[in-house]
């Protein structure tokens, strides 16, 4: 893990969810960032550039739907592709998180950690 | 020609027209009501003075000695009355049981004089003169004239002490319109009897009583019993239709009569009015509705207008409450009225106002205004006829504080589901009983679907409590329990070192705790609405200073995560109580971990916990004071209820299901005590308060 590796920013107020999520990671070869509420989340966005960005909506202070919106519409972060990690999980929910530019949506509560896994790996690379 | 010759006067014209415009007011004062004693006496009166007006006519036009006595005697016959009915009438309006003997004289004594006045003892001979002619006064005219003066005398005593003993402005009011009818006829009538005596009159003084009819009518407005605009506005109406049409029957039957005799000369002019009476009715009611009374509005308008709202609006309450308002103030002319709503903890919200910028105001279940209509018998309160009975100050208090001066109660299924407050009329003229009947009309008709409307709203709330708590709920049990299974999930894994697998595991343990603590809440949020708590609440002996303590450190790890620094004041001596340890360790905590969770970073919670008098009572006091977000408005009115956060609570920690407070609140309510909150405003800390009783 150095420079080459893939850096991933999560945005996830639990510590209960962020520490596996982040192991899961690690384990896989990627770079771990966290950020612990929406304001941290874009600060982070901004200075770290990440490769991929995991969100989650409800966060404290800002709502995950803005700072999904404020990535894709600011020139520097634009192009930083974004999963919503959330337990919202209605389709609304889910039809907005598309529609804002997020590339993928997973409720949380019905996907094991391998399965976000898996889809990070193929789609992103390590 | 069938027309007879008239020979027309000015003064026998007025005659004849008083008297069939007092005959028609007569009319209608009774067909408004035909049980009522005063409408009755009013109707017998209006007679006398009709005939009187009537036989004045004949009597101006009248030319040999045997006329002139008939007519005379004709008008004798109908105004022995008047004296007696007029006393009569003054009893019933100042309300007087007594006195009956003197009545039953006065009625015996007037049927005497009608028969006396027919005959030679009364009047006798013809006395002629400038401006017409009359019969001499004889013995028994001079007795009658007696008993005449002496009841209208009696008659103005009456109302004279009944005027001098009210103190309400109003009831002087209309005392004093009776008083000076009665001098104008006192006035002006005698004259009429000077021909009597030989002493040659100008026909004026029949005037007077046509003057003094209206006069009292107008009074009797003022009783609220009926409206004299109607009265005269159907009188006008009628008035004219007798004028048109027995001129075109005249007119007609003469003209036919030139070809034709027999009784077909009247067919013809009968079959005319037959088709013409509706369409002439028609033009007369609206020619003189648009010259002379401005636009009324029509029973029938008024019903068919609100069907149309009931149908247009239905279960939609703002909107039908709005449409409903604005059609009774456009109709009835008021300065401001205001629909009130039950809501369902029993207290009636006003829903829409209309007229005098008046925020919505509350009326709670106690208020003397609901409890008037409790009992579910009463109609409507009127601020003006109320105002005579003496238990009711406070109700005209609160009438005068809010500025309404009517209520009618709302009802659906024989519960009061609603009330409508209507202030004065812009013209400041009371209501009359055809108003507040129309009133009470309409809400009876709407009570259903006001009923309804309300019903629907509810359950629309209701509907949006149920989503926002499945959403929230949902959202509150997946994060646990992705939580518990990630955790797992990797720990089976392998390949990790000992601490990382244990941390997991913590933090899978953890979550269980957090997700059973949730389920809880919402169970016990369930108990609580299903009022199983109060029955729970078993006491034990027990320090209120430990369990303070104990909660204090079991939250010191998440207080010092959260950088909130926790200081607790207690007294040297135990706080002993009797309380439910389950319970109020569970309010404790909740209020701990409120403070903590809402604390700015690096600020201090300050607790102080102390035993203290108030009102001769023992109490136990806990504060918890926090320097956090603080609450303002317009979260201060609904913190307690059930899944309420703030924003700033949600933007703090945007879980939580809104339970904690609703369950503080219930559980210190069933030991007696009470829960409350200081906070200046958004941002500038709070102080939680809790007091127990210790009896």
């Amino acid at each position: 893990m150095g420079k080459l590796s893939k850096t991933v920013l999560i945005i996830e107020d639990e510590e209960a969810i962020f520490i596996p999520l982040r192991a899961m990671l690690e384990e896989r070869g990627f770079t771990v960032i966290i950020a612990k509420d929406g304001v941290e989340g874009l600060e982070k966005v901004q200075t770290a550039r990440p490769d991929l960005v995991l969100l989650d909506i409800l966060l404290p202070k800002i709502d995950g739907f803005k700072v999904l919106q404020e990535i894709k519409t600011n020139s520097g972060t634009k192009y930083i592709p974004v999963i919503i990690l959330s337990n919202l999980g209605g389709e609304e929910d889910m039809q907005r998180g598309l529609d804002l530019g997020a590339k993928e949506y997973f409720v949380k509560s019905r996907v094991v950690l391998a399965t976000i896994g898996d889809y990070i790996v193929s789609h992103f690379g390590s | 020609m069938i027309v007879a010759s008239f020979y027309f006067t000015i003064p026998s014209i007025f005659a004849l027209l008083s008297s069939i415009a007092v005959f028609f007011v007569a009319m209608f004062v009774l067909f408004k009501n035909t049980k009522s004693i005063l409408h009755i006496l009013f109707f017998l009166f209006s007679l006398s003075i009709s005939g009187w007006l009537f036989g004045t006519f004949k009597l101006f036009n009248a030319v040999s000695d045997e006329s002139i006595t008939f007519w005379d005697r004709f008008i004798y016959g109908s105004a022995v009355f008047i004296s007696v009915l007029l006393y009569h009438f003054g009893l019933v309006i100042i309300k007087s049981v007594s006195r009956r003997t003197v009545l039953y004289i006065g009625y015996v004594l007037a049927f005497f004089f009608l028969v006396i006045s027919q005959t030679d003892y009364f009047t006798k001979g013809v006395f002629r003169y400038e401006w017409g002619a009359h019969t001499i006064a004889q013995f028994w005219h001079h007795v009658f004239l007696i008993y005449f003066t002496a009841y209208f005398l009696l008659f103005f005593a009456n109302i004279y002490t009944y005027y001098k003993k009210q103190f309400d402005e109003s009831e002087k009011i209309k005392l004093r319109y009776i008083l000076i009818a009665f001098a104008i006829l006192f006035g002006f009538g005698p004259f009429a009897y000077l021909p009597a005596y030989e002493i040659p009159v100008p026909p004026f003084p029949f005037m007077a009583g046509t003057v003094f009819s209206l006069i009292i009518a107008y009074a009797i407005t003022k009783h609220h019993l009926f409206d004299i605009q109607t009265i005269i506005r159907l009188g006008t109406i009628y008035g004219l239709l007798f004028g048109v049409i027995s001129f075109v029957f005249v007119f007609i039957a003469s003209l036919v009569s030139q070809f034709i005799s027999g009784w077909l000369t009247l067919l013809l002019p009968s079959l005319l009015i037959t088709l013409g009476f509706m369409p002439l009715k028609n033009f007369i009611e609206t020619t003189t509705d648009s010259i002379f009374f401005r636009k009324k509005y029509k029973v029938e308008d008024i019903i068919k207008k609100l069907n149309t709202i009931v149908h247009t609006y239905g279960l939609h309450l703002d909107e039908f409450l709005e449409n409903f308002n604005r059609l009774i103030v456009d109709s009835l002319r008021v300065e401001r009225a205001a629909i009130l709503v039950l809501m369902p903890k029993g207290n009636f919200i006003s829903r829409k106002i209309i007229g005098g910028n008046m925020p919505n105001f509350e009326l709670k279940p106690e208020h003397p205004i609901i409890q008037y209509f409790k009992g579910g018998e009463k109609s409507s309160i009127d601020r003006d006829v109320l105002q005579k009975d003496p238990e009711s100050k406070e109700i005209i208090n609160e009438l005068d504080r809010l500025g309404f001066s009517l209520v009618v109660p709302i009802e659906a299924k024989s519960q009061l589901i609603g009330l409508y407050l209507i202030g004065r009329k812009k013209s400041q003229d009371p209501f009359t009983k055809e108003e507040i009947d129309l009133l009470q009309l309409l809400a009876s008709e709407s009570g259903a679907s006001i009923d309804n409307a309300r019903l629907f709203d509810e359950l629309k709330k209701l509907d949006q409590i149920k989503s926002k708590f499945i959403s929230v709920a949902s959202h509150q049990l997946r994060t646990p329990l992705t939580s518990i299974h990630w955790n797992i999930e990797l720990a089976l894994q392998g390949g990790l070192k000992k601490k990382t697998a244990k941390e997991l595991l913590e933090h899978a343990y953890r979550s269980t705790l957090a997700m059973a603590n949730n389920f809880d809440d919402m169970f016990t949020a369930l108990d609580i609405e299903e009022g199983k708590i109060n029955l729970a609440v078993k006491k034990e002996q027990t320090d209120f200073g430990n369990l303070v303590q104990d909660v204090v450190s079991s939250l010191l790890k998440e207080a010092k995560k959260k950088e909130v620094a926790l200081e607790v004041h207690l007294p040297e001596i135990p706080l002993s109580c009797a309380v439910n340890k389950e319970m109020i360790r569970r309010v404790l905590t909740i209020l701990v971990h409120n403070a903590i969770l809402y604390s700015h970073p690096k600020t201090t919670a300050t607790i102080v916990a102390l035993q203290e008098e108030e009102k001769g009572k023992n109490r136990i006091l806990f504060s918890i004071s926090d320097q956090g977000i603080g609450i303002g408005e317009p979260e201060n009115k609904t913190l307690f209820t059930r899944f309420y956060r703030s924003e700033g609570a949600m933007r703090l920690s945007p879980d939580g299901f809104g339970l904690g407070l609703f369950i503080a609140k219930h559980f210190i309510e069933a030991h007696g005590g009470r829960i409350w909150f200081v906070s200046e405003g958004r941002g500038m800390g709070t102080v939680f308060f809790l007091a127990l009783p210790l009896e």
